[in-house]
């Protein structure tokens, strides 16, 4: 019986040991320069476009070009003076050209390169000290409209709702900037949240007490503008309602050509900022125009705000603290309707009939203050938003 | 939290009346705990924004309720009330749940674990691995880094998880001894319905193991970890892992010293498929050893050999315990002409800092360490691309009079990082600890400790050569002065020369970019401890102490050309009551 056993554990060892392995690098190749690395052509370290424009079809395709007496691990690391953002290429090479550096306005990380920013392109190399620059001016901005793939919501209406009822709940005092409502409800057209009308945009961001935040990281995600809704539940306009209900805007109709109908295939994307204040809701309503009259139709207040289409939706309390991206997939939103309002349509997810997103403050507690600032919305069809891809 | 007190003390009510009819019993831990600190040097220059000065600190209390209606079943439940040093009701305080289990057994046979459990397998499958040498670290360190440990649920090498767990045994009468069957099934991740990325992860697995005789037993390792499609908005990101190992140990007798014969082998199968690519890769390993154990002397040594390749993966057994480069709670950035830079953890963080440096999580990827700590096995014994032979011997019992041992380690890489060769590796440890009061026959004890660890790691092939070098070094001694009063003493120093290079893994746990960090060391800390430890009883002492780190980074140089240098002076202030 013993000998059996030995004789088993032998044959695994034996089996382990027999077994053949690749024995190839597990990864790729780098090299620090050597003592004698230089720059050729008097340390040239130049991009190829000094203004390019990401924001046409085919975007301008930017290039840093230059050429090493030896092959070396190198890194170019862009980074945007006003934004913040980055972009990085890493080598191994003997020569920066199109072969391994072409920027079309992709960036890394939260922060989007902006229109009219200067880039400063820093050249390192691996174990080394030494740095080339080069500076570059942005024309336009990338444009993350792609066919097909990304719909932005660059354009944004006046909100549905009426601006008294859109104050209902709003500010503590209109003339106190610290509980004001700053989102559009008036005017026209706005462009990609940062076309500011009536100054109810605000460029910078303020604390739940209405503070100004200076930080980096307190700047908007993508343009100079982002949206700020804040304001304290029930105690303003005369009434003390204490619904949870601080405020809301609804963007845009219309605009949303090019989207999926497969639910399962389309995607809400949103960069939402909390303060991690434990008590702000952010709910997004999506109407559907099912009877394809070209408008999605709310309930009037005569009508008890019965819904005449469909309008889905999706919440989440906003307790964290800086910029995250919150992506959500068409076919996990749930019916909208409260109770007050009935819902009317077909009750289908039917994201190519979307003609209104509407964002909607609550707070967590009744009475209680809130707020969330909120940044470059997109549907995006078979994934999440990526702005890296 | 009103909810929660609430909810408690009618806890506490009810079982305290039902107490007649069943079991019931307490036990928990008591802690206060108060550090000043101050941070000197050539840092935070000019700079009237970041601190220098910190106080810190808190009281808590654990409170364990354990109830058992029956000798077959127990629910246990620990509520923590904790307070912040300087806060009050409302403005500091706290109170959670730490854990929650019950645990019981079914017809006298199978033991059931539920809720908040510590599972162990084997070093290849299930097993945290510590961090560091620690093994004869003075009692002055030794008692901070407890209280890590606990907050951290690091029990030896278990992980904590929160799961169900079965284990049984089988007794026969002949042919074999016994066989153990564990099971069991854990979530390791809950899903982020928000950020697209995190579904619900389940980790499962079991062993089976044979006792055969005294002289022979062998085992069946299994483990999985899988993510749950359908539980994250994003359809496409799955983690399948399996490992399967078998582990054996042979021991005969010749006179007075035990001979071992022991191993384990195994592979692991693994496929992550994230949106728009998918991974899957398989590999294997194995370890061997012979020891010998002579009784009388207490005296072992040991011999194995080792091969674990580069693509083995096993996260249950390769997570590691500690984030080298997580955020410091104490001084968590400085200054440095003008910028603020992240202050690098150190020997005094590692010991003393239960919060973001430490990881209480199985993780799928293998993250990124620090060389000077640890190069050589970072990931534990199944840290992968490795082979090679490790031999030690250890003699003597610390309970009596001494007890030394020592370990070294000869790697190297199995497959080259890149084309020009692969690392070597030389690990040499060891360590003592001594009671001098029984050698002396002292009433009153006097215990010394030692240990130091060196490591050299090597790749020679030009241009990308490696030349690294550290060593660890930890004395200490405690000295019973009165009858209940000690004291403690304890230095540590660091040192790493030379120059390494770290890959960096993507989300398949593959080297796919070039190196994200190039390591020219030239880094010296030291930590001076002194204090008095004043015992109540055998699970009750209250400490002060004083903690001097010194640290001097000669890679970093100031505008003029000085090496980074700061100081940490810290008292500590700790009352600790385990019931």
């Amino acid at each position: 019986m013993k000998d059996y056993y030995k004789l088993l554990v032998l044959l695994c060892i034996v089996a382990l040991a027999s077994c053949k392995r690749v024995n190839d690098p597990i990864g790729p190749e780098y090299k620090i320069p050597s003592s004698s690395f230089e720059l050729f052509n008097n340390s040239y370290f130049k991009a190829t476009i000094l203004e390019p424009n990401f924001s046409i079809d085919p975007s301008d395709q930017e290039t840093f070009e230059a050429e090493f007496s030896e092959e070396v691990t190198w890194k170019i690391t862009l980074k945007g003076l006003k934004s913040g953002a980055v972009k990085t290429y890493n080598g191994f090479s003997k020569k920066l050209d199109a072969s391994n550096n072409i920027w079309t306005g992709k960036h890394e990380g939260l922060y989007f390169f902006r229109t009219g920013e200067k880039v400063v392109a820093s050249l390192t190399f691996l174990g080394s000290d030494l740095l080339y620059t080069d500076t570059i001016n942005i024309k336009y901005a990338r444009n993350w409209n792609i066919p097909g793939k990304i719909v932005t919501l660059v354009t944004l209406e006046k909100g549905t709702y009426s601006p008294e009822y859109q104050f209902y709940d709003g500010p503590v005092d209109k003339s106190n900037n610290d509980y004001k409502q700053t989102f559009p409800f008036q005017g026209s057209v706005y462009s990609d949240m940062q076309t500011a009308k009536n100054n109810q945009i605000e460029s910078v961001l303020r604390d739940i007490n209405g503070d100004t935040i200076t930080t980096e990281i307190a700047g908007s995600i993508e343009g100079d503008k982002l949206y700020r809704m804040a304001g304290q539940d029930g105690i303003y306009g005369g009434e003390d309602n204490s619904d949870y209900f601080i405020g809301g805007t609804g963007l845009a109709k219309g605009v949303y050509a090019g989207m999926s109908s497969d639910p399962s295939d389309v995607y809400f994307n949103i960069y939402v900022y909390g303060t991690g204040d434990l008590n702000s809701k952010l709910v997004v309503n999506f109407g559907e125009d099912d009877n394809l009259n070209g408008t999605f139709e709310e309930g009037k207040k005569a009508e008890n705000y019965a819904i005449k289409e469909d309008e889905f939706t999706f919440g989440i309390p906003v307790t964290w603290i800086g910029w995250k991206l919150v992506s959500v997939k068409y076919s996990d939103l749930t019916l909208s309707g409260d109770g007050a309002k009935a819902v009317n349509g077909n009750k289908k997810l039917e994201p190519h009939k979307v003609k209104k997103v509407g964002f909607v403050l609550l707070s967590l507690a009744k009475g209680g203050k809130a707020s969330v600032r909120f940044d470059f919305a997109t549907f995006t069809m078979g994934k999440p938003f990526n702005p890296n891809e | 939290m009103n909810k929660i007190i609430l909810s408690f003390a009618a806890l506490i009510i009810i079982l305290s009346k039902s107490a007649s009819a069943q079991v019931l019993y307490f036990n928990g831990l008591g802690r206060a705990l108060v550090t000043n600190d101050d941070l000197q040097g050539n840092v935070n220059y000019n700079d009237s924004k970041t601190t220098r000065k910190a106080t810190g600190g808190y009281s808590l209390f654990d409170l364990g309720v354990n109830v058992q209606p029956s000798e077959y079943l127990r629910a246990a439940a620990t509520i923590r009330a904790r307070n912040a040093f300087g806060g009050f009701y409302g403005d500091g305080s706290v109170i959670t749940f730490r854990q929650i289990k019950l645990d019981g057994i079914i017809s006298k046979k199978v033991k059931y674990e539920i809720g908040d459990i510590d599972l162990q397998l084997s070093p290849y499958t299930l097993f945290n691995s510590y961090d560091g040498y620690y093994d004869h670290e003075a009692e002055i360190f030794a008692q901070r880094r407890k209280i890590v440990y606990y907050e951290n649920f690091n029990n030896g090498n278990k992980w904590r998880l929160q799961g169900a767990n079965v284990s049984a045994t089988l007794v026969f009468d002949k042919g074999i001894e016994k066989i153990g069957i564990q099971a069991f099934v854990t979530r390791i991740a809950r899903a982020n319905y928000f950020n697209n990325i995190i579904p619900d992860r389940l980790q499962y697995g079991g062993r089976v193991d044979v006792l055969q005789s005294k002289n022979f037993q062998a085992g069946l390792n299994y483990i999985a970890l899988t993510d749950l499609a359908g539980t994250s908005p994003s359809p496409a990101v799955v983690l399948n892992n399996q490992v399967m190992t078998g582990d054996f140990k042979f021991n005969f007798d010749v006179s007075n010293v035990t001979f071992s014969i022991y191993g384990e082998g195994g592979g692991s199968n693994y496929k992550y498929t994230a949106a728009d690519s998918s991974r899957s890769k398989q590999d294997y390993f194995y370890d061997a050893g012979v020891s010998a154990s002579y009784k009388p002397a207490k005296l072992k040594v040991y011999a194995s050999y080792r091969n674990v390749g580069a693509d083995f993966n096993s996260p249950g057994a390769q997570t590691r315990r500690v984030f080298d480069y997580g955020t410091n709670a104490l001084f968590p950035t400085y200054t440095l002409d003008g910028t603020s830079t992240t202050r690098t953890n150190s020997l005094l963080d590692r010991y003393s800092d239960d919060g973001k440096v430490r990881n209480t999580t199985i993780m799928d990827t293998l993250v990124q360490y620090n060389p000077m700590y640890n190069n050589i096995t970072p990931y534990g014994l199944a840290t992968p691309n490795r082979q090679g032979v490790t031999v030690g011997a250890s003699v003597g019992d610390d309970e009596k009079i001494w007890k030394a041992d020592v370990v070294m380690n000869l790697l190297s890489e199995l497959r080259p990082e890149i084309n020009n060769g692969s690392r070597n590796y030389m690990g040499l440890k060891g360590g003592f600890k001594v009671n001098l009061h029984k050698i002396w026959n002292f009433e009153k004890a006097i215990v010394l400790t030692g240990g130091a660890n060196y490591e050299h790691t090597t790749r020679t092939l030009a241009p990308n050569k490696i030349d690294l070098s550290s060593t660890t070094i930890d004395a200490g001694a405690v000295i019973e002065v009165l009858k209940t009063l000690d004291v403690l003493v304890g230095y540590k120093i660091l040192q790493a020369y030379g120059n390494e290079f770290y890959s960096k893994r993507d989300v398949f746990n593959v080297v796919v970019t070039n190196p994200v960090s190039v390591f020219n060391y030239k880094y010296t800390q030291s930590v001076i401890a002194t204090g008095l430890r004043l015992r109540h009883s055998k699970n009750a002492f209250t400490t002060v102490q004083y903690h001097a780190l010194n640290v001097t980074d000669a890679q970093n140089l100031t505008l003029d050309k000085k090496p980074t240098h700061y100081i940490i002076n810290q008292v500590f202030i700790n009352y600790t009551l385990v019931f």
